[in-house]
């Protein structure tokens, strides 16, 4: 099972290294959220822009260390979080997304060990124009603020 | 006609049965009443917590009487809210004087009891400090203790996601004596401020 799963992640890695520019599309201020051990799951979080003059999709990701990306929504309504997968994300013309905690994520899925700070993942997004994205995404600790004013 | 035919006695009979039957709406109007209360969480009496835990069976009554218990509830799985409540209890703590932060028992109740094994909480709990708690239960047990402390907690179907399914649930964190009394309910923030400020309230108070 694993086996297939790379041979895949790295067909699939020659395949998007054949194309990786995508000229429509840049990503900023990636991040993957460093996790207690004994999680199974962790989440990247990052910027998105669209630079074109049509909406983008972004419609599957990879990661580097476990089998599954999902993309996935954070909703809190009356201090019920509820976490719920979503088919894409759209990016505007022209415009940005913000995957942020306690919003829009990607979700990792199938840690077999734990990701730590001084870690660096490699994301590969697919989006529906047919551009990918890789790049390396370094891991950041929970950090709470202080004194709340903004959420970042 | 139909008013001259009524003797007295059907008039009587007629009123006690109305009243049997006003009886009967209300005794069913004001069950409902409470059930519904039940089952949208409004009460918070609070109560008794007593589980399997990171530190074998816990019962807020091993809680010293100058100790609260900071208890939230979540499941590993999640990679936002939870991580960050226990980083907020861990920050809270360090705000404190060591005296004060003796006081604080940091727990941390999972409402996945089918994935989150004891020794899965035990890894989870531990990379936020010695003295975070972790706990769980059955089923049953989690449903009771949830709607005495007006959590909201409901397991998700997931059919796409390599995740099965999500839980749904309840951010806040609870301040606990050992009476089981919520001295204040604190609203999820990626702040250590509010958590910090009540803890110093229940230490002046």
């Amino acid at each position: 099972m694993l086996n297939i799963r790379s041979t895949l992640l790295a067909l699939s890695a020659i395949v998007f290294a054949s194309f990786v520019k995508a000229d429509s599309l840049t990503v900023g201020n990636s991040f993957v959220r460093e996790v207690p051990p004994g999680s199974p799951a962790t989440a990247a979080f990052m910027h998105l822009y669209n630079q074109s003059d049509a909406p983008v999709r972004l419609i599957e990701a990879q990661n580097s260390i476990t089998d599954y990306t999902e993309l996935h929504d954070h909703v809190v309504i009356n201090e019920v979080m509820q976490m719920r997968q979503v088919d894409a994300i759209e990016i505007p013309a022209r415009g940005k997304v913000r995957l942020v905690p306690g919003g829009l994520h990607l979700m990792l899925i199938g840690l077999d060990q734990p990701v730590k700070e001084g870690d660096t993942l490699t994301l590969n997004l697919l989006f529906d124009n047919g551009d990918v994205l890789e790049f390396e995404a370094p891991v950041r600790p929970v950090r709470p603020m202080h004194h709340s004013s903004s959420n970042e | 006609m139909f008013k001259a035919s009524l003797s007295r006695s059907a008039l009587i009979t007629l009123l006690v049965g109305l009243l049997v039957v006003c009886v009967v709406i209300i005794g069913t109007l004001m069950f409902k009443t409470n059930l519904s209360a039940k089952s949208f969480n409004n009460e918070q009496v609070g109560g008794p917590i007593e589980l399997v835990s990171t530190r074998g069976d816990f019962s807020l009554t091993d809680l010293g009487e100058h100790q609260v218990a900071v208890v939230t509830f979540g499941y590993t799985y999640c990679p936002d809210v939870c991580p960050m409540n226990q980083a907020v209890k861990k920050q809270a703590l360090l705000e404190l004087t060591e005296e004060e932060r003796e006081r604080v028992v940091p727990l941390m109740v999972s409402v996945d009891p089918e994935r989150d094994s004891l020794e899965r909480l035990q890894e989870y709990t531990a990379f936020f400090g010695e003295s975070f708690i972790g706990a769980t239960g059955t089923q049953q047990q989690l449903e009771e203790l949830a709607d005495r402390y007006g959590v909201i907690w409901r397991r998700v179907e997931a059919e796409n996601s390599a995740m099965g399914y999500t839980i749904d649930h309840s951010a806040s964190l609870y301040l606990v004596n050992r009476e089981g009394d919520i001295i204040q309910q604190v609203l999820y923030s990626s702040s250590s401020e509010e958590l910090v400020s009540a803890l110093k309230a229940f230490f002046n108070g």
